[in-house]
């Protein structure tokens, strides 16, 4: 069974092949999401991520999925040398580049915890992919086309276990500037995608290596278990040396 | 006697070499991607140009893999004498830690001596050892004195031997341009799609509804 809704300004969906799956397991799962977007929200006036910033909650007095998000955040930071920073040129602390993909990751354990093998949950083009897809083979998973329409693809991997994430500009413009170089918008690369061991991490490397321009790859190539497909503003990809692998077209 | 001494120290490098090998393989397996960690951690000032690790230049194609062939180091870790009458035969790491050499010269040797090393020019072939795992033997050729290459012979493991040993593939990037595919999926991985979009369209709507 397969739902979608717009949650957090953008498409939620949620698909189930097992067929032991109930309405119940996608209403748990869209409620949970609704639940991050009323929590984490920076556009919410009521969320607590508004509170923590405008100085109304402390970081001591945060909730325990705060705290952990915040914690997440700043290894993160130290494990991509910056590249990743939850601080604003502002100042205000925004986790969303690690949020959408936590999210995900917590999604796809609430069906793993009701026994369920085989899903695909996607937020806004990043999933977590379990199993097999309904005809029982690996979740075809399209890298959108940056110069296209929603559906044009240029790529296709194949995945049963792990998750993938797309870092881009094309969509919502320059919104992802270089931590290193404050002011400095980047240009160069219009899509990052990588895959990893679960939507979390992918989400994660994703973002920071999106900051690092076209030496962003280069990083994702030299992180054991992940792989990535980088295309820059003219069009071309490059892809790391094990991308190939999980590419059928 | 020198046979020994010289079969002896033979064997000792290449089972130190071979160690060198295997405590560095985790990080030069041909199928894995260099090991690296990110770099540490960063102090809080990101005003800071922390470089990354130097990116290899994306390549138009795959290139060939570089291999090195098996040579010996330059810088004289083994300190053993074959013509010294008391048969040092140091282990060569066990009991002398080796000193940062900065020119591969060796120590001073008495004016006649006309080689630059401890060694006679030649290959030598060491004895087949039996291992836990099956037999070991390997050649050694000596030139200017100095050990210069070292030829397995047999080991336990046949795919280890020659290039592979001293082989690793650098990390290959590959590139094209993308194409546009018409291939059925189940999903589309892509930039978060609806925050501009929802954006635009509020925009637009709130333009018109201005006078």
């Amino acid at each position: 069974m397969k739902e979608t809704r717009l949650i957090m300004g953008m498409p939620v969906s949620v698909e189930i092949v097992d067929t032991q799956a109930t309405q119940n397991n996608l209403d748990t799962v869209f409620e949970y999401f609704t639940y991050v977007d009323n929590n984490f929200s920076k556009f919410k006036r009521t969320s607590e991520l508004t509170a923590l910033n405008e100085g109304k909650v402390t970081r001591e007095g945060a909730s325990d999925d705060m705290k952990e998000v915040l914690s997440l955040c700043e290894q993160t930071k130290k494990e991509t040398d910056g590249y990743f920073d939850m601080h604003t040129p502002e100042g205000k602390i925004d986790p969303t580049g690690i949020v959408k993909g936590w999210a995900v990751k917590k999604a796809g354990d609430i069906l793993r915890e009701r026994g369920l093998k085989n899903f695909c949950v996607e937020a806004g083009g990043d999933m977590e992919i379990s199993g097999h897809n309904k005809k029982g083979a690996k979740w075809r998973v399209g890298i959108r086309n940056p110069f296209g329409g929603v559906d044009d693809i240029v790529k296709v991997v194949a995945l049963s276990n792990g998750g993938i994430a797309t870092s881009g500009t094309y969509v919502r413009g320059q919104h992802i500037y270089n931590p290193h170089k404050k002011g400095e918008f980047l240009t160069d690369i219009v899509s990052l995608s990588v895959i990893g061991p679960n939507v979390y991490e992918a989400d994660r490397f994703a973002t920071a290596a999106f900051a690092m321009g076209k030496d962003g790859i280069m990083f994702i190539e030299r992180l054991p278990g992940f792989q990535g497909y980088q295309i820059n503003k003219e069009g071309m990809a490059t892809m790391t040396s094990g991308f190939a692998e999980y590419s059928i077209v | 006697m020198k046979k020994v001494l010289v079969s002896a120290s033979v064997l000792l490098v290449f089972t130190l070499y071979v160690f060198a090998y295997t405590s560095g393989a985790q990080n030069t397996s041909a199928n894995d991607t260099i090991t690296q960690t990110a770099p540490a951690v960063v102090a809080a000032n990101q005003t800071t140009d922390t470089p990354l690790p130097p990116p290899t230049t994306p390549r138009t194609a795959a290139t060939e893999p570089v291999y090195n062939t098996v040579t010996a180091p330059q810088t004289s870790t083994t300190h053993v004498s074959v013509s010294d009458q008391s048969a040092q035969t140091t282990a060569a790491a066990s009991t002398r830690t080796p000193a940062p050499v900065p020119t591969p010269t060796p120590a001073p040797t008495p004016a006649v001596v006309t080689r630059k090393g401890p060694y006679n020019d030649g290959t030598y072939t060491g004895d087949a050892v039996d291992h836990n795992y099956g037999t070991v033997q390997v050649q050694a050729t000596i030139q200017d004195g100095q050990l210069a290459s070292i030829q397995i012979l047999q080991s336990p493991n046949h795919a280890r031997q020659s290039l592979q040993i001293n082989s690793y593939a650098l990390p290959q990037l590959v590139s094209e341009a993308i194409q546009a595919q018409s291939a059925n999926v189940d999903t589309v991985s892509g930039a978060t799609l609806t925050s501009g979009a929802f954006k635009q369209s509020l925009s637009s709507a709130l333009t018109q509804a201005k006078a």
